[in-house]
């Protein structure tokens, strides 16, 4: 599984992420800033490197796995 | 030393400097600051600034909110003003306007009546508003548009928005008491006085009434100027018979969302964009130094052959886009500044998977495409004696009429 991390002070909330991988993205209490969510594990991996692309402000990394 | 500035055309290196974090928006004081309704507004901010009026506002553009405005604001705001209205001759910019401002008006935080007298109103301070906005793209007397920029703030600020943010003061006043059972407005003024009373945004009333305006441009001006560029290839006055697509759109809100998302590729209603370089950066593998200026054709990116084929230039409402590639290219923008109302005006294209169904309840056509199916369901047609006038008063004008003349059939709503 990919690594996903959301660069908080990058993100401005759009939300285009839980739009696009409802299932590995959430908002906050505040609906202010995403964050990662526990679905991401079976989100696929091209979901999230989409979520990532249209991101507007870049916030969002999707690496590769390199564990083991 | 004068160096002429840097001139991005591909979609790509245009897609990259729209996320370069070291190109601002806001271009020069001149343009932004002295008289232009813009100053101080969300879309002129930039860094952290930016990031949390963006915070603020992106809430009122959730998913859950359009799937509102969708189904239960567009058919009031839409179909039955086009019920109403769409008969004989008309002026197309206008009966566009007076259906996109309902909503931009709702979002806002502006009270109205709804009666036509105060949409028609309404729409015309957001089109003052625009040219007063694109003041650097002006090409009609600068002092006259300034001019009347201050006048229609302050009709805006006397007539409409006064009198909703005292309602709304008086609500959240009743809120914090306990004592009202009336819930709060879902609004952009709304949020904006709540978060001026908790101490998080500092906005004076000017500014909320700009910022509160430049939502009414945004909302209704793009849209209506959009909902024209899209029946100038419908009525074919681009030499092409596409009848059968005007036919089509009048029954299909899908085939509607998609010849929005093509118009919007073709014909984007800012067909460049500047940035200023805030500090020295690498742009599409050219440096660049703080303080030049960079230009953004959108235009030319939208056409960009290698993402949207070698028919890139024709009006394709069916065609497929390269992987990476947005329907509508970069018209909406991308990265921290894209347009916070996209989904509102151009929906979300249907997903891999999605079916084409048209009473799903979850698709989101957008506000213009509901638009073009109701004004294509009630017949409209050129108008035989009078054509459409750009408004040269812009640059722009190859995106944005001043008059777009058009005829309903009467015969439906004459005994």
């Amino acid at each position: 599984m990919p690594r996903v991390t959301i660069d908080d002070d990058l993100c401005v909330g759009t939300g285009e992420c839980v739009r696009l991988a409802p299932d590995a993205f959430q908002l906050d209490d505040d609906d202010e800033v995403a964050s990662v969510a526990p679905g991401v594990a079976r989100t696929p991996t091209e979901q999230l490197r989409r979520a990532a692309y249209e991101c507007p402000t870049g916030a969002i990394s999707v690496d590769e796995d390199t564990s083991a | 030393m004068g160096s002429e500035a840097l001139v991005l055309d591909r979609y790509a290196d245009i897609r990259e400097a729209l996320y370069d974090k070291h190109l601002s928006r806001n271009l020069d004081e001149r343009s932004f600051e002295e008289g232009n309704p813009r100053a101080g507004v969300l879309s002129t901010l930039h860094g952290s600034e930016h990031k949390d009026r963006r915070r603020l506002e992106n809430p009122l553009f959730r998913r859950s909110a359009l799937v509102e405005y969708e189904h239960e604001l567009f058919p009031v705001a839409i179909d039955a003003i086009a019920a109403r209205d769409a008969v004989g001759d008309l002026d197309l910019l206008e009966l566009a306007g007076s259906m996109a401002v309902v909503l931009a008006a709702k979002r806002a935080g502006i009270d109205h009546d709804g009666s036509l007298r105060q949409l028609t109103e309404l729409f015309w301070h957001g089109l003052n508003l625009a040219q007063g906005a694109s003041l650097a793209d002006t090409i009609i007397d600068r002092e006259r548009v300034e001019q009347e920029t201050r006048q229609t703030l302050q009709a805006l600020e006397d007539d409409y928005v006064g009198p909703s943010r005292r309602r709304r003061e008086a609500l959240i006043d009743a809120a914090e008491r306990g004592t009202s059972g009336e819930p709060l407005p879902h609004d952009l003024l709304t949020v904006a006085l709540r978060s001026r009373r908790d101490g998080g945004l500092e906005l004076d009333d000017a500014l909320l009434t700009r910022e509160v305006g430049l939502y009414l441009h945004g909302g209704s001006h793009t849209s209506a100027q959009t909902t024209c560029n899209a029946f100038e290839f419908l009525l074919g006055f681009d030499g092409v018979d596409r009848s059968a697509l005007l036919r089509e759109a009048g029954s299909s809100l899908l085939t509607a969302q998609r010849i929005v998302h093509e118009t919007l590729r073709v014909v984007p209603m800012t067909p460049r964009l500047k940035r200023r370089v805030v500090e020295n950066t690498v742009v599409a593998g050219t440096e660049v130094s703080a303080g030049e200026t960079v230009v953004l054709d959108i235009g030319s990116g939208n056409r960009d052959p290698d993402y949207y084929g070698d028919n890139a230039d024709a009006f394709d409402p069916d065609r497929t886009v390269a992987e990476g590639a947005s329907l509508w290219g970069l018209s909406f923008g991308a990265g921290a500044h894209i347009c916070i109302g996209r989904s509102v005006a151009g929906g979300v294209p249907l997903q891999g998977g999605e079916q084409e169904d048209e009473t799903s309840a979850s698709h989101l056509y957008g506000q213009v495409a509901r638009m073009i199916r109701a004004i294509a369901t009630h017949g409209v047609q050129r108008d035989p004696q009078r054509v459409p006038e750009r408004d040269e008063r812009t640059t722009r004008s190859s995106s944005r009429w001043l008059r777009f003349p058009v005829r309903f059939p009467r015969s439906d709503h004459e005994e």
